[in-house]
């Protein structure tokens, strides 16, 4: 395994608050070219297939363990949880005019009670009417908070958001008024993160971490939508009692996948590192997220903006000749601002994606024998594959020096106190070895 | 492979010890839905 990240600078987040009319709507020329060209490619793949669902569980995994990125986005939604559920104005307005109207009733109706105390011959009464006020059950709320989130993987990130929204929920309720109850629904389509999302609430729960009231649970579907195939028998078949669409049994994986289909709307819609996931475009997507989210309501879309970027941009162009299908925080900020939505805020948190026990291909690196045939074979299907998946592209990126050194370096010189490895990175790999 | 080396290597901070990271940024977006939009 690989050493554990440490923590990042402490480097305090970048705070914008952006107005969606004043971003540039068009994209820049090159870019706009690159996917031109992409689309009139006949026969070119747009979008990369899904990876496999146990290598992706592998590859999240092992850049999770790597980066300090999802404690530092964790620590973001605990710290500003209570923006997350609050109301929204005019919504907030109503709610606190009803609170004071009702305090006012209360302190009334205890004068009224003191008064009657008072009068001889009432303190019975009073009595009576206090002990009947003391046993009124209190306000209901409002209704469940409804969460929705798209890809919740392995659920460390959204554990940490339940817990979280749940206090804010509490904190947020009047004096008197019990809190909205929290009701998340989490979508993962691949099998092996469901499993350990449904693991770690059952864990978090028994914990007690989770309060008992949270109603929370993961289904193993897809937000996206429907492959060709599944809409073409949707439209043929009668509409299903079900909200969710089943396999038709043909046995491919776009048949094999479940979508996930609702009508209920959700107070807040979170996408948090998925939306290069969606087989449409980006703009299709946030569209969905968007209707999928009440009105008065939020989405919460997490974006990588610097860093992997970049170096999946010079993969993409290896693989597929262009980076058009890159979507980084620059291109949902273009998309927000054709969403005609009011100003949005966005925040950088920072993170550091460690790759030292890679490039020192230490005992924890060399723990990794996965990536091996990749880096040392990299077909072009594989690169392919991986580049539209900042996780794989980990495996792609922090170890491709042991395949670059192992054949001679190229003009790619490593730093000094990484030279004098070249012969044991060399080594570890058997498939150099036979090549050789 | 070469490009995406040096991108790497250029991207990534080496440290004393060998070892090295990439600095990341995430953006974090919160958008609320107006009241009177479906």
């Amino acid at each position: 395994m690989l050493a554990q990240a440490t923590p990042a600078r402490p480097t305090p987040a970048k705070r914008h608050v952006l107005h969606p009319q004043a971003s540039p709507k068009k994209k820049p020329k090159g870019k706009r070219r690159h996917a031109k060209k992409s689309e009139d490619g006949a026969g070119k793949e747009k979008f990369a297939p899904p990876l496999e669902p146990a290598f992706a569980s592998e590859c999240y995994a092992a850049l999770k363990h790597a980066s300090t990125a999802t404690e530092a986005i964790a620590a973001w939604v605990v710290e500003h949880c209570q923006l997350l559920v609050a109301p929204p104005r005019e919504e907030s307005h109503s709610t606190s005019a009803a609170a004071a109207a009702e305090a006012q009733a209360q302190a009334q109706a205890q004068a009224t009670s003191a008064e009657l105390a008072s009068m001889p011959g009432m303190p019975a009464l009073a009595a009576i009417a206090a002990s009947s006020a003391a046993a009124k059950p209190p306000r209901e709320p409002a209704g469940a908070f409804m969460v929705l989130s798209v890809g919740c993987g392995d659920g460390e990130l959204d554990l940490e958001l339940l817990i979280a929204l749940s206090a804010a929920l509490a904190a947020a309720a009047p004096e008197g008024v019990a809190p909205r109850s929290l009701h998340y629904v989490g979508l993962e389509p691949n099998s092996a993160d469901a499993a350990a999302f449904t693991a770690r609430l059952d864990e978090a729960r028994v914990a007690g971490r989770l309060p008992s009231g949270v109603v929370a649970y993961v289904l193993e579907e897809a937000f996206d939508s429907k492959a060709p195939s599944q809409r073409a028998a949707a439209s043929s078949a009668p509409a299903a009692a079900s909200a969710v669409d089943d396999s038709n049994g043909s046995g491919s994986a776009d048949a094999a996948r479940r979508y996930f289909g609702s009508k209920h709307q959700f107070d807040l819609v979170v996408a948090a590192g998925v939306l290069a996931s969606f087989s449409g475009n980006t703009h299709t997507a946030l569209q969905r997220l968007l209707a999928s989210t009440r009105a008065g309501g939020r989405m919460l879309v997490v974006q990588p903006a610097k860093g992997v970027p970049e170096l999946q941009s010079q993969l993409m162009k290896l693989a597929c000749g262009n980076e058009a299908a890159l979507l980084a925080a620059d291109e949902v900020k273009r998309q927000l601002a054709q969403l005609k939505l009011p100003p949005y805020t966005m925040e950088l948190v920072p993170a550091r994606l460690h790759c030292g026990d890679c490039l020192a291909r230490n005992a924890a690196g060399l723990q990794v024998p996965r990536p091996l045939p990749l880096l040392c074979a990299p077909s072009r299907a594989l690169v392919r594959r991986a580049s539209s998946d900042p996780s794989a592209l980990f495996w792609v990126v922090c170890l491709p020096s042991h395949d670059s050194l192992a054949r001679g370096g190229g003009d790619v010189v490593p730093p000094p106190s990484l030279r004098s490895s070249r012969a044991a990175w060399a080594a570890t790999c058997a498939s150099c070895a036979s090549q050789r | 492979m070469m490009r995406i080396l040096k991108a790497f290597w250029h991207a990534a901070e080496i440290e004393e010890d060998g070892g090295g990271y990439i600095d990341e940024r995430h953006a974090v977006f919160v958008v609320d839905k107006p009241l009177g939009k479906k």
